[in-house]
């Protein structure tokens, strides 16, 4: 029952000055990597690992007598749940991966302090997964139907090339007026080239390969994008003292469609080292280096899909007789006026290195307005579409950052201290041209809201205030109305229209990703040949919106729930922390609310590594240059309260809509590694 | 160095923009983009294909029975937001009513898409009308399901191509829906053909669907005397009989048949086209077994008061030929014991991958019309002959005694039981209840004979609204009466 992992990586560097002008290099990494896999996160249907172990019958044996394996049909509740141990032990996923890094780079000077360098790069990549799930054998097998089995052959081949132009001029005139100046253009294409084959029907497990099977499908599918770049910088220094740096980009992303695909963004930053200063010599045994800086700028964002600014045709095929006949239907709208997202940052900050360079001090604030946000908004289904990627919006994203270098010990014995912690605050400023909010959903219909005055993608659902402890509660706040309406027991929800009773227009704000602050702390010891150093991370005040309840959390039926759900709801004598059981579910108990945002905080020792370097000139007898024995351990310990696997799987935010969620994210792996570092 | 060496020409020249632009003009090599697609009349062709696979989707056909069948008192269902059709329950969150609604909608589009499209492609003139027929006769169909589950609904006629469409409509009166359906009714009943001949056209909207569907919509709007004239057009287009065995309506077989008038086409073979209806049917333990389905549902079981309901002779046992057809109430399992369970039927087939069934889903079939005909002629001028006759020879196949000398009650009454059993689990009988307005009386009184504490309430002959629509476009949509939220004033 493993998964894992081999890799073997080469790497070549070779520079060579060809001639007093020019200098040439060549760098190559080749390397192989090849695992065993599992399916995860996925959902139960797709043996995902996860939500099976979660889900699966805890009275029903892993295993009968006879050998074969217990199946969620085998209970009276008939519910498809394979086995993970199953699956585990019989699924073979292998994957494979040649990936070569390559760069070629010339560079050639033309007059004193004038060059001109060029690169070319690529990223050639070839990655295979290859899935064979066996025929389920035994009586097991009997009393729940056989499924033959199947496969599939899943490859990516992908090319990446990045050519970079530049042209570079240095000079310092009087000794005090020291110019850089650059210019170049870049050129980058991206290619993809996926391939899927599936097989069913082998006729036993002896063959995985699925030339056994019998093939029933396939897919074949190439995407490119490509993007220009056109950039200009002047570094400009006075003795040191006053730093001035502008710049100039403009960038043209195949993405978005003609006419709007170029984007321009400049900025400015300036820095005054206040130390070099003559009125500061006085601090200076105290203040070794003391600088403000400030910028001011502009960036741009274009990670939307491929061909995003095209409506595009999905295949939807149909049946005439014993034929499959092609249809295609319209997916997406088409956006002719898609374009940069573009983010506008102000940017101040103090450095400061006190006491010779054993404390070293930095501060920072930032303002940064993301406006043309690149956005799935949220369409009506009359219109036959979900979405519409859009340019739309303002957001405020404004905050503080720390950082703490202490040097605590120097002798024999040291030891040094790095600190740093920064509080962020988002508010969206503004949304489309009438100021609705946007919705989106995870997992669940509109479970997220983007407003105006709040945390984007902030989380959306019913406040819960209590649990209606016995029938005269029920007389005595508002209760869900109907039928299926709220009973003793049943969750007591806010009324914030304040109607009177509880309705869907009583969802509301019950929560954002958005943590307080987030810090991480490194110590470093050193003693003789020993090293030690200890890296603690954490996040403090994080709303994890942990819709895993909805199935571990709904005390409703045939499922598993979370362990600390027993602590339900019983009668008036026995009110418990969470609401009533029922099979058949009452006063919105099991909807999304402010119960399933819990809070993430926590404190992870990410890292303790120990180390023990061999004495230089024992190294040298051995003809070493270095030698190293190390130990690590990667996430030792973490103290969070948060009582799923794990507090950060809500960081996958790839929809900026919908943030924080935890649909069953993998638990955090500790691992252990031994090593010898040699140096030649 | 050759790519490297054109690329470097490439960017040499890339002062003018020109070039630069070609670089980064890249269209979809694997997709089709909108823009270049309903050129031909071979990309409407394919356009409409997609139309017809809208309706074999989940949302669609594939879950319609838990809105059209569950809610009667025909069967009953298991599972979370589909047990609320059973009992009455659902509210606007409901998972299984925002499908219903999206891919509605969507299949909507896709018909809206070729009829904007199709006018000015040069093609062959006949084809293009079949096309345009096709495509109404399926928005009509789609409409006319909308309306009926929810009442008043958006009424998108064009294609929605920019946001301001997409937030422009909000819900029309049903009124204003039906005229929309009976209008595309009406042309697709002129341009389609009678029947087709080519093995590719199988499935395809016919005259006869369009005709048929027409006398559903006037029978639903009581509109008796056109639907008479419209189901007698139907009976003497002499395309459709009755097969003189009720079974060989349904199985893999039997697709496409003469009594057949239009079906959701399914196929098996790993291809996810498959009909689900075995696997959702299906009951759990062994059934899954006897029957080579992979796995049951427990979905869409028959209540054993609608087992009741078939005829039986003195003796008590079963004489209606449909009821072997349709369902049964025991089967043996693996190890020999008889297990007393209800199930439907209609749509088993013993199949290598779950819901990948090869039964087709019948839609209109001619039982239906001359069903239909009987009782259009009985509420607009009481019983006729023909009346009798067209029922009758629905019962004569069933192996029923035709009936006789009853008056306008005793056959509407008799038409409202034959229809129950003919065309039980086909997703009529909610339809008809809500149409002869005894939704509410018929399932409050199965709810007291099966001691349910059920109850349904009026407004519920209604669904509602899906929530996150009326989230998303506040300001031009409201609720139903009767569910909570904001409501239609």
């Amino acid at each position: 029952m493993a998964t894992g992992f081999d890799r073997f990586t080469a790497r070549v560097n070779l520079d060579a000055d060809l001639t007093r002008k020019l200098r040439a290099g060549i760098n190559l990494t080749p390397s192989l990597t090849r695992g065993n896999g599992i399916n995860t996160e996925g959902a139960t249907q797709n043996d995902g690992i996860i939500n099976l172990t979660l889900n699966m019958f805890p009275n029903l044996p892993v295993q009968y007598e006879d050998g074969t394996y217990s199946n969620g049909q085998n209970t009276d509740f008939g519910v498809n749940l394979e086995n993970p141990v199953w699956i585990l032990k019989n699924y073979h996923e292998k994957r494979r991966q040649l990936r070569l890094l390559g760069t070629v780079f010339a560079e050639y000077a033309i007059l004193e302090g004038l060059s001109v360098r060029s690169s070319f790069g690529v990223d050639l990549g070839n990655r295979s997964t290859h899935i064979f799930r066996p025929n389920v054998l035994g009586a097991g097998a009997q009393l729940r139907g056989s499924a033959p089995a199947r496969g599939s052959l899943a490859g990516i081949q992908s090319y990446n090339w990045l050519n970079e132009n530049t042209l570079t001029y240095t000079r310092t005139f009087n000794n005090a007026h020291s110019i850089t100046a650059l210019a170049g253009f870049t050129a980058q294409r991206q290619y993809n080239e996926e391939h899927l084959m599936n097989a069913q029907n082998f006729p036993n497990n002896f063959v995985p390969t699925l030339g056994a099977g019998q093939i029933n499908g396939g897919d074949h599918a190439i995407t490119e994008w490509t993007l220009l770049s056109y950039l200009a910088r002047v570094n400009y220094a006075f003795k040191s003292k006053y730093l001035f740096t502008g710049t100039i980009r403009r960038d043209g992303s195949s993405r978005f469609g003609p006419g709007v695909r170029w984007g321009a963004f400049p900025s400015v930053s300036a820095g005054w080292r206040l130390s070099e200063e003559a009125f500061m010599r006085g601090l200076s045994p105290v203040v070794n280096d003391l600088k403000l800086r400030g910028s001011y700028g502009l960036t741009g964002n274009n990670r939307i899909p491929v061909y995003g600014h095209l409506g595009l045709l999905q295949a939807s095929n149909y049946v005439r007789g014993t034929a499959i006949t092609p249809g295609l239907a319209p997916a997406t709208l088409t956006n002719r006026n898609l374009s940069w997202e573009k983010n506008r940052q102000l940017d101040i900050g103090l450095e400061a290195e006190l006491f010779k360079g054993r404390v070293a001090i930095t501060g920072d604030y930032y303002r940064k307005i993301t406006y043309d946000l690149l956005l799935n908004v949220q369409l009506p289904s009359a219109s036959g579409y979900e979405v519409l990627l859009q340019n739309l919006g303002k957001i405020k994203n404004e905050g503080w950052e720390f950082v703490l270098n202490t040097k605590n010990l120097t002798r024999a014995f040291r030891w040094s201290t790095d600190f740093n912690i920064s509080f962020n605050t988002n508010k969206v400023l503004a949304l489309g041209p009438e100021g609705d909010p946007i919705r989106a959903s995870s997992g669940q219909p509109n479970t997220h809201i983007t407003a105006i005055g709040h945390p984007a993608g902030s989380y959306f659902g019913f406040q819960q205030e209590g649990i209606f402890l016995n029938e005269e509660e029920l007389t005595r706040y508002p209760v869900v109305p109907g039928r299926n309406g709220s009973r003793a027991g049943d969750i007591r929800y806010k009324d914030v229209n304040g109607d009177g009773v509880i309705t869907p227009d009583d969802r509301t704000i019950i929560g954002n990703a958005l943590p307080d602050f987030i810090y991480g702390m490194t110590h470093t010891f050193s003693f003789k040949n020993f090293d030690l150093s200890v890296l603690l991370q954490g996040v403090q005040g994080m709303d994890v919106f942990n819709l895993t309840l909805t199935g571990l959390g709904h005390l409703q039926s045939t499922r598993n729930n979370r362990g600390d759900y027993a602590d339900r709801w019983r009668s008036a004598e026995q009110p418990g922390k969470y609401f009533r059981a029922n099979r058949a579910p009452t006063g919105f108990n099991t909807e999304v609310s402010s119960r399933m945002v819990e809070d993430g905080s926590y404190l992870n020792i990410r890292t303790v590594s120990f180390g023990y370097s061999l004495p230089a000139a024992a190294a040298k007898k051995i003809f070493l240059g270095r030698l190293r024995v190390y130990a690590n351990v990667q996430n030792a310990w973490i103290f969070t309260r948060y009582l799923n696997y794990n507090p950060e799987a809500s960081f996958g935010q790839d929809n900026p809509l919908t943030p924080g969620v935890d649909l069953g994210g993998y638990p955090l792996n500790r691992m252990y590694t031994l090593g010898i570092t040699v140096g030649i | 160095m050759k790519t490297l060496l054109k690329y470097a020409l490439l960017l040499a020249g890339c002062t003018g923009l020109i070039s630069c632009n070609n670089f980064l003009d890249l269209s979809p090599v694997s997709q089709v983009p909108v823009r270049d697609f309903y050129r031909t009349g071979e990309d409407i062709k394919i356009a409409l294909e997609s139309a017809y696979a809208a309706l074999a989707s989940d949302g669609q056909y594939n879950s319609q029975f838990y809105l059209a069948e569950v809610p009667s008192d025909n069967t009953t269902a298991t599972g979370t937001s589909t047990l609320n059709f059973d009992n009455f329950t659902v509210d606007p969150l409901n998972a299984v009513i925002e499908r219903t609604w999206t891919a509605t909608y969507q299949g909507i589009a896709r018909c809206n898409a070729v009829l904007d499209r199709i006018d000015p492609i040069p093609m062959d003139a006949t084809l293009k009308e079949q096309y345009k027929g096709e495509a109404r006769f399926l928005r009509a169909l789609q409409y006319f399901n909308l309306v009926r589950f929810f009442g008043d609904v958006p009424l998108v006629l064009h294609e929605v191509t920019n946001q301001q469409e997409a937030f422009a409509s909000g819900r029309e009166p049903a009124a204003a829906v039906y005229e929309a359906i009976i209008a595309d009714l009406l042309a697709a009943e002129a341009s389609l053909p009678t029947f087709y001949t080519a093995s590719t056209d199988i499935g395809r909207a016919t005259k006869g669907a369009a005709m048929t569907l027409l006398g559903k919509v006037y029978l639903t709007r009581k509109q008796y005397e056109a639907a008479a004239q419209k189901l007698k057009e139907v009976i003497d287009l002499n395309t459709y009989i009755l097969l003189p065995n009720y079974a060989s309506n349904f199985g893999p077989s039997n697709k496409n048949n003469r009594e057949s008038i239009f079906e959701i086409q399914y196929r098996t073979g790993g291809f996810d086209l498959g009909s689900p209806f075995a696997s959702l049917f299906g009951r759990r333990g062994d059934f899954i077994v006897v029957f080579g389905v992979l796995a049951g549902n427990d979905q869409n079981v028959p209540t054993q008061e609608f087992l009741n309901t078939y005829e039986r002779d003195q003796a008590g046992r079963i004489i209606d030929r449909r009821f072997t057809a349709s369902m049964d109430s025991q089967y043996v399992d693996t190890k020999g014991n008889i297990v007393r369970q209800t199930f439907v039927k209609k749509y088993l087939f013993p199949q290598a991958l779950a819901f990948d069934g090869d039964s087709n889903w019948p839609v209109l079939r001619y039982a239906d019309v001359l069903l239909m005909y009987a009782e259009a002629l009985n509420e607009a001028g009481g019983p006729t002959a023909d009346a009798f006759q067209a029922i009758n020879a629905v019962r004569t196949r069933a192996g029923l005694a035709p009936l006789a000398g009853l008056n306008y009650a005793g056959l509407k009454l008799a038409i409202e039981k034959e229809r129950r059993i003919e065309l039980a689990f086909e997703n009529h009988r909610w339809f008809d209840l809500v149409r002869w307005g005894k939704a509410v009386a018929v399932m409050n009184a199965h709810f007291r004979a099966i001691n349910s504490r059920s109850v349904m309430q009026p407004h519920q002959v209604l669904l509602p609204v899906p929530q996150s629509q009326i989230d998303v476009n506040p300001s031009r949509m409201c609720q139903n009466p009767g569910y909570t939220g904001n409501t239609c004033q």
